[in-house]
């Protein structure tokens, strides 16, 4: 004899049996995926050189552009050579074809003993096109271990500057 | 025993219209969250059922992402079926360590978004397309480079085929 208890619990014993018998679903494996891009490292290759100036004067400013020329904002200064364009190195490994990155050069100062010229970038990437003076330059990349950037700047040179080597960096970042 | 049996019969499966059977799927396009920028801070990258990609936290996202579309059998006719589209995500395994797939959309002809599964009633016979999409989480410091992985769709069909 059943209790009504007892009843309820075959019913749902049945049921169970009844679906496992008609369904049984088999598994279908869909790909996913996915590609983590590292972020771009950024070596220098060749640093920003202005080569030797003499100040006169009056104060003013020795620009040297990414194709290498090299000029002064006034006859009182004098350039007498060794210049040369800095050039950094991007690894843009991983990264998708044709991705766009936009580069920052930071001005900085440059120091010798206690006295002190500021100096500003601008870059120029795979493409040919410098930005101006103290702005990013944007181009697109392909992927790869050492994507040229050219470095070049305007150096602030004071009249009567002092005599001296004067050396300091630039910050550049790279950035997608 | 006398109860048990008479509810076995009346439910077994005497007539063939009232069996479940396993639903065919064929992935047509994987599910890719294309090339993640994990940033300081990592974070998530979902890809919508309809193919849109969106970021949170410090990711850049730089393009390649498509939903997923898997043809699904629908060998039955008006009316007839109804049919539970379950997913199980997975996680993405590569060179470091696995990223987790968090969860998956499913969008079916005529039939709104639902989390970790799908529900279709198109009422025609003919193949379906489903729409899927996820949500990934990608931690900061990630190992670069390319992970895959699979997530798991089951579903029924009710017969017979017209």
């Amino acid at each position: 004899m059943f209790s009504r208890f007892n009843c309820k619990s075959v019913v749902f014993f049945s049921f169970l049996v009844v679906l496992g018998f008609a369904y049984n679903a088999s598994a279908t494996p869909i790909t996913t995926n996915a590609e983590i891009v590292g972020n771009i490292t950024v070596t220098q290759n060749a640093p920003l050189n202005f080569g030797q100036i003499t100040s006169g004067t009056t104060a003013g400013t020795v620009t040297l552009t990414t194709g290498g020329t090299i000029a002064a904002s006034n006859a009182t200064i004098a350039l007498i050579g060794g210049h040369s364009v800095g050039e950094m190195l991007l690894n843009t490994t991983g990264v998708p074809p044709a991705s766009t990155i936009t580069v920052t050069v930071t001005g900085g100062t440059l120091t010798s003993g206690g006295n002190t010229m500021t100096v500003l970038g601008n870059c120029e990437g795979p493409g040919g096109v410098p930005s101006a003076i103290n702005a990013a330059c944007t181009f697109t990349v392909t992927p790869g271990p050492a994507e040229s950037v050219l470095i070049g700047g305007e150096l602030s040179v004071g009249a009567n500057q002092a005599v001296g080597v004067y050396t300091g960096t630039m910050e550049v970042t790279a950035a997608f | 025993m006398v109860l048990l049996t008479v509810v076995l019969m009346h439910l077994a499966p005497s007539d063939a219209r009232a069996q479940w059977e396993p639903a065919t799927f064929t992935e047509l396009q994987p599910l890719n969250f294309g090339f993640i920028v994990p940033g300081p801070a990592g974070g998530t990258v979902t890809i919508s059922d309809t193919g849109a990609v969106s970021v949170t936290g410090t990711i850049t996202h730089l393009g390649g992402a498509t939903n997923a579309q898997v043809l699904m059998d629908s060998c039955v006719g008006p009316g007839r079926n109804a049919r539970r589209i379950i997913l199980v995500p997975g996680p993405l395994s590569g060179p470091g360590p696995d990223i987790v797939l968090n969860q998956l959309t499913c969008t079916s002809p005529g039939r709104p978004t639902r989390v970790n599964r799908c529900r279709n009633f198109s009422g025609t016979a003919g193949n379906d397309i489903l729409l899927i999409g996820g949500t990934i989480t990608v931690p900061a410091g990630q190992t670069p480079g390319v992970y895959t992985g699979t997530f798991d769709i089951t579903g029924r069909n009710r017969p017979p085929c017209p």
